[in-house]
């Protein structure tokens, strides 16, 4: 790191033991040990920016005057701020932090799930989007209501979604409780349960509902950073030859591949060492699990709920197919940015150091701003780390509250609200039913987001890709493009596959195996003392970057003991995992390549068995209007088809008032991101 | 039912069209991640100016999916509303 020897303390001396006490007393202690001005000052900015970030956020809650701001616009209708509003809602700050540790950490394997995202994005243009916007739905559920039972449709649909958005909520929990964290010095936990109640406070000042506008400013404001910080760390090299060299010749990136290859690794060179980084097969060995992660990535996109509303941004047509072209370039550059940045984090923040912030390599990003603008002893360097933290963690707040929305409303208004829709008429009941589930998922959000600390941001939005990829992938295809297709079998398919992904994670590496929790506990107890000696020998060491890393190392190994005895006590009495295993029965750790032609042999074969006249008749309206977007008569309809099928666009165009707005809820309906 | 014969062709060589897109970069996509992990050493030997194989190839994905939704995007869809234009008026029998 580039670390510079000025020291300027920000802050009088009485503010800050207060302000770090009332955070964590041992945390700042240390901070002020080491002299740390910079730290508060970069807190005060970030604090700042939050405060900034999230007002504006809220105020954005005004433009949305009518249902057709939140879907459309009245304002984006030109093509480059459609591509960007487009670009703002598939991409995410966490989504940025988790890709760039994963390339971080795992090398070309990390860069799979950055070209993943960008294929799948190119799926959705290619076999969906337009599809939708003809049929005029705005989500899956409406989709597959556009062809099978619509109760049955919304019921399945609201019930995947709901789980969808967890996963997703967990990843953004993840994300913002590092954040905090990094900033402030807390405990994880109680980072995480600040990142709630601020989430709280914000769903309460109503700034749920964003704009369009809103999200043309976070692309921009995405892939601004990810430009400034990639044109800083550009700057060191002579053009990609020379980058690709010096990144094989790193000695951290070195180690690293040492250290996961174990006895393997004393069979290469020193350079082959450095160059087997940038090849696959660190994080996934076998050549069926790089498949099932592909398979998962690139169809689950088809069926997030999110990414297809964004398709009614633009005015017509010609400037929805301009801001697609915009939208694929920006998504494209932004992916290309995060690989990049994450390359040059492993080297100039170091593997190392980047694992001893975060196992899951969520950190990558912030702390090569703080390394690329000065280091974390100089003003430049915290003001990055400030800025590009606070920015991160405004979208994240503004994202995680509007998920926590979606979710209640999916849950309230979908699923009860459709399965007793006797008991929750009434408005004001389902208003109370929605409070009520909206607690109940920022709770469950908060347990999830505690429990998923160590995990990869990129990897969780992985495991959502691969639930949406079994479920609603084959539901959408086979209504779409397969004209046997009925109510039972898109159901069974979409049963099928949620249940054989549950089962496939369920023995999966990703559980939590007692037996193995114990054994690797029991290592951490026995090595502590080797540590401890190396650690003292750095302390004693005049050199103040070794110390200051001896002092981390030490914080980092009574984390680990604390660890280690509280894994110890809590599975005293197990040994095996929750469905009885001692270790993982696949080394799977994504379900799609099982659970995905599992969904489509069920739904193909329960179609061919049952019979479904309404799903039969809808095949000939829904192919024209999927191709042609408008409820012509072609002389290829029934005529009693034509003849409702006219009467229904009529009602339609009356009840809008003719000008082509749809009534639907906007309250919690913005998206999660990739 | 659908069977006007002007019709199925537009649907058959629309949805051929965006397959066939789309199946190009999903195929180069998979074929990398596979090749890599089969062949690691053929995967990293450079050929360009020091630069893996590998890496061109991903490389070229990135280039490849944006070129091929520019081209479907631009050209593909300018053709089908063309057509899809001349049919619904030569049947003239717009509901609105």
């Amino acid at each position: 790191m580039n670390a510079t020897n000025r020291k300027v303390v920000i802050g009088r001396d009485w503010i800050t033991p207060l302000l770090m006490l009332t955070f964590s007393p041992s945390a700042m202690a240390q901070s002020l040990a080491a002299g740390e001005g910079y730290r508060f000052g970069a807190l005060v900015v970030f604090a700042l920016l939050v405060l900034v970030g999230l007002v504006v956020a809220t105020a954005a809650r005004r433009w949305v005057r009518a249902p057709v701001d939140f879907y459309a616009s009245r304002g984006a209708a030109s093509a480059l701020p459609g591509g960007f509003a487009l670009a703002g809602d598939y991409l995410s700050a966490a989504s940025f932090l988790g890709v760039a540790g994963m390339v971080a950490l795992w090398g070309f394997d990390g860069i799979l799930y950055a070209l993943g995202w960008l294929v799948a994005y190119l799926s959705v243009i290619l076999l969906l989007a337009e599809p939708c916007r003809n049929l005029g739905v705005f989500t899956p559920s409406d989709l597959l209501a556009s062809r099978i039972d619509p109760r049955a449709a919304r019921l399945a649909g609201a019930a995947v979604s709901i789980v969808l958005a967890l996963f997703y909520l967990t990843a953004q929990m993840l994300a913002g409780g590092m954040l905090l964290r990094l900033m402030t010095g807390i405990d994880y936990e109680v980072s995480v349960l600040a990142v709630g109640a601020l989430v709280l406070i914000y769903v309460l000042l109503g700034g749920v509902a964003a704009a369009v506008w809103l999200q043309v400013i976070k692309g921009a404001l995405l892939l601004v950073i990810a430009a400034v910080l990639a044109f800083g760390a550009s700057l060191h090299y002579d053009g990609v030859a020379d980058f690709l060299l010096r990144l094989g010749d790193d000695p951290s990136i070195r180690l690293r591949v040492v250290s996961l290859l174990g006895e393997e690794a004393g069979q290469l060179t020193p350079g082959e060492l450095g160059a087997r980084f940038m090849a696959p097969g660190l994080l996934h060995i076998h050549w069926s699990e790089l498949l099932s992660l592909s398979i998962a990535l690139v169809f689950g996109g088809i069926g997030l709920p999110h990414i297809l509303m964004r398709f009614f941004t633009v005015a017509d047509a010609v400037a929805a197919r301009r801001s697609l072209g915009w939208s694929v370039l920006i998504v494209a550059l932004f992916y290309l940015l995060a690989v990049f940045l994450g390359l040059e984090a492993a080297m100039r923040v170091g593997v190392d150091t980047m694992l001893r912030q975060d196992p899951g390599g969520n950190l990558a990003l912030p702390a090569l701003a703080q390394a690329l603008y000065g280091g974390s002893r100089s003003i430049g360097g915290n003001l990055a780390l400030a800025v590009v933290v606070a920015t991160a963690f405004v979208m994240i707040v503004a994202v995680t509250a509007s998920l926590v929305r979606t979710a209640a409303s999916a849950l309230a208004r979908d699923l009860f609200a459709l399965w007793r829709p006797a008991r929750f008429s009434d408005p004001r009941q389902l208003g109370s039913l929605e409070r009520w589930a909206m607690l109940v998922v920022g709770l469950f959000a908060g347990g999830l987001g505690i429990s998923a600390q160590g995990l990869n941001v990129a990897e969780l939005v992985a495991l959502a890709f691969a639930l949406a990829a079994v479920t609603f992938f084959p539901a959408i295809t086979l209504c779409l493009h397969w004209r046997l297709a009925t109510t039972r079998g898109i159901l069974a398919g979409m049963l099928a596959g949620a249940l054989a992904a549950l089962t496939v994670i369920l023995v999966s590496p990703l559980m939590t195996y007692p037996s193995q929790v114990k054994a690797e506990a029991r290592k951490t107890i026995a090595e502590a003392e080797r540590h401890r000696a190396f650690i003292a020998e750095g302390l004693g060491n005049p050199d103040r970057e070794t110390q200051e890393r001896a002092r981390q190392d030490a914080a980092r190994l009574d984390r680990s003991l604390r660890q280690a005895r509280f894994d110890l006590v809590r599975f005293r009495h197990e040994e095996h995992s929750l469905v009885g295993l001692t270790e993982p029965l696949i080394a799977l750790r994504n379900p799609a390549l099982i659970a995905l032609p599992l969904a489509f042999l069920v739904a193909i074969g329960v179609s061919l068995l049952s019979v479904d006249r309404r799903a039969r008749e809808r095949w000939t309206e829904l192919q024209v209007r999927q191709y042609l977007g408008t409820p012509v008569s072609l002389g290829v309809l029934d005529p009693d088809l034509e003849a409702d099928l006219r009467a229904r666009e009529r009602a339609r165009h009356a009840e809008n008032g003719g000008d082509g707005e749809d009534d639907r809820e906007v309250d919690g309906l913005d998206g999660e991101n990739a | 039912m659908a069977n006007d014969p002007r019709f199925l062709a537009l649907l058959r060589r629309r949805r051929r069209q965006a397959l066939a897109a789309w199946g190009l970069v999903l195929a180069a996509f998979i074929g990398v991640g596979i090749w890599g992990a089969n062949d690691p050493d053929g995967f990293l030997r450079p050929l360009a100016a020091g630069i893996p194989r590998g890496w061109l190839a991903a490389a070229m994905i990135v280039g490849a999916a944006v070129l091929v939704e520019i081209a479907y995007v631009r050209l593909a869809n300018r053709d089908f509303d063309r057509e899809a234009a001349v049919l619904l008026a030569s049947l003239d029998r717009s509901i609105s």
